[in-house]
């Protein structure tokens, strides 16, 4: 069978994925309701929905609505904090083989740490991957993502605390994406995430009020792809870091391009909300894809984009 | 539990009632497919649809053929409603939890569109059962705004109806009529289950708790995936822990039905 000879493992830091595709926070849950679609073991890795230090209840609603070719949504980080996530989502999570990151989120840097140090002992968890990008929540998140100190900081402080694979996530909301990112690579992280959602907003005309409560929202789907796409050659070009790349992906297409853009995995989102299986049918797809092309790996494919 | 399954289904036909609303027959329906009253599907036409699927009330199952009431009021459902026989069309379901089973004295609440999940339930009822009784609300707008009225006359079951404008029935809300037919069953064990806008399920969960009976309501909210991944579709419901005085479910999941007594009304 030529499946044994196609490489589809990478690896992001000290984490080594079976298959490069991975399912996006906040995309996913927990991942209980998904498994009960599909086998969860078939995923490259998955990154859980952003957990903080207490619980959080969450924006008001509205809090999603769809827009051409994407959606607008203003959760607020609801979840039931790190205790919950540790005494009952870990013992569901434990018994898959797929690598598992925590996104985690606060409003201050050591609500972070908290949260960092409380998962560094977990045997589970593969790593965390900083949110540094929410644009729902008033404070951290996208707050600290667009401040380039701040983004080296936390990173630096979560680095010396944290020993497994660190991820930051980055907001794709401002104008250059690579001091960003460079901060956060020269600050010790071993991947980054482009991108989170785009920051906009959707008004109903004839109440001549926005559609969302919180007003404005976080734009993902197929809308962003190209945008997100632009982020990742931007910064692969000019760095090393592994890069997890996402922003509208559904299909193997647009998985092919975020690879040849220099990602070194991807992560599907708004996808699984419209069509559940398509993690899964993508790393079919790309097996086949490697295999028909007579590519060994899929790093061979990693940044191979030719602009001459 | 009822398995949930992702299915390709072909519209077999689609059904006019009048300008807004048609019932959308589509299958066949996987053998092992079955549903409890009260679940949805999520649904989207591979013909011009829109990004996400949109949730829909299971109407009836019946020879691997699932029935979908629609009222058109968007894009989603006015290109649901250009379909041809033997288009196809994307089926994530049975979702969510459903109402449980009827009890010795039911009386059932549907407003406009909200019948939809409500029929399979008053299919459920036997109209000449001694042990058992049933009362059907129906009211909406105007008499065109009562889309299943026909099909819940063929059931035989006691129906009462009430419009706005008064073109059928009582001329009002069709909450007025809950207190002529509780009386009846005072003292019994009596149970409300609803669907309809939110102003009417919140009447009738305030009805039901001042008339110490249960309410099962099936709510409605904006939904991106169905399935619980998204926490996009959450209501308020009140929280019995000292810190906080409501909590956000997940209709999709946690719900669309609720305990009428659970919701933290606006």
């Amino acid at each position: 069978m030529g499946i044994d000879k196609t490489d589809l493992s990478i690896c992001i830091g000290k984490t080594l994925l079976k298959n490069p595709v991975t399912v996006a926070s906040g995309t996913f849950g927990y991942g209980k309701e998904m498994s009960s679609l599909y086998d969860l073991n078939k995923l490259g890795g998955i990154f859980v929905k952003s957990i903080t230090k207490e619980p959080r209840r969450g924006n008001p609603p509205q809090r999603i609505v769809e827009t051409p070719s994407g959606m607008l949504n203003a959760i607020g980080l609801q979840n039931e904090g790190i205790d919950d996530f540790i005494n009952n989502k870990i013992p569901f999570l434990k018994q898959y083989d797929t690598a598992l990151f925590v996104n985690i989120a606060g409003s201050t840097v050591n609500d972070y740490c908290y949260v960092a140090e409380r998962l560094s002992g977990i045997t589970e968890v593969d790593g965390i991957e900083l949110n540094l990008s929410c644009p729902n929540v008033k404070e951290g998140c996208m707050v600290f993502g667009q401040d380039e100190k701040m983004v080296s900081v936390i990173t630096h402080k979560i680095r010396a605390l944290y020993p497994k694979t660190l991820i930051v996530k980055l907001s794709p909301n401002v104008t250059d994406i690579l001091p960003y990112a460079k901060a956060a690579n020269d600050a010790g992280a071993d991947g980054i995430s482009l991108v989170n959602t785009f920051l906009g907003m959707a008004i109903d005309v004839h109440s001549r009020k926005p559609i969302l409560a919180n007003i404005t929202g976080g734009l993902s789907g197929p809308a962003i792809r190209p945008l997100a796409l632009r982020m990742v050659h931007d910064v692969a070009k000019e760095l090393s870091v592994p890069i997890i790349g996402q922003g509208g992906i559904d299909d193997l297409e647009s998985a092919l391009s975020f690879f040849i853009a220099g990602a070194h995995c991807i992560s599907l989102g708004t996808a699984n909300f419209y069509e559940p299986f398509c993690a899964v049918t993508i790393i079919d797809q790309l097996y086949d894809y490697l295999e028909k092309n007579s590519i060994s790996s899929i790093e061979e494919l990693v940044g191979s984009l030719e602009t001459n | 539990m009822n398995t949930l399954l992702d299915q390709e289904l072909s519209v077999i036909e689609i059904n006019s009632i009048n300008s807004e609303h048609f019932l959308l027959k589509i299958g066949p329906l996987l053998p092992h497919f079955s549903f409890n009253p009260g679940q949805f599907v999520m649904i989207k036409a591979e013909k011009n649809g829109t990004l996400l699927r949109k949730p829909f009330g299971i109407v009836e199952v019946e020879d691997h053929t699932l029935t979908l009431l629609i009222k058109i009021v968007g894009k989603t459902t006015k290109n649901l409603s250009t379909l041809k026989k033997g288009d196809k069309i994307q089926v994530l379901g049975p979702l969510g939890t459903g109402f449980t089973e009827l009890q010795d004295h039911n009386i059932v609440i549907a407003g406009g569109i909200g019948i939809a999940p409500l029929y399979s339930l008053l299919k459920e009822y036997n109209p000449s059962s001694k042990n058992q009784t049933l009362t059907v609300l129906y009211g909406g707008k105007s008499y065109d705004h009562l889309p299943l009225l026909e099909k819940v006359y063929s059931l035989h079951i006691n129906c009462s109806i009430a419009t706005e404008d008064g073109s059928v029935g009582h001329e009002g809300f069709i909450t007025d009529l809950l207190g002529e037919r509780i009386v009846d069953v005072k003292g019994k064990k009596t149970k409300l289950f609803s669907c309809g806008p939110r102003s009417m399920l919140k009447a009738v969960a305030l009805f039901a708790q001042k008339n110490n009976c249960s309410s099962e309501l099936s709510l409605e909210e904006y939904m991106a995936c169905g399935t619980g991944i998204c926490m996009g579709c959450t209501i308020k419901v009140k929280e019995a822990s000292s810190t906080d005085s409501f909590t956000y479910k997940r209709v999709c999941v946690e719900g669309p039905v609720f305990n009428g007594g659970d919701i933290e009304w606006e």
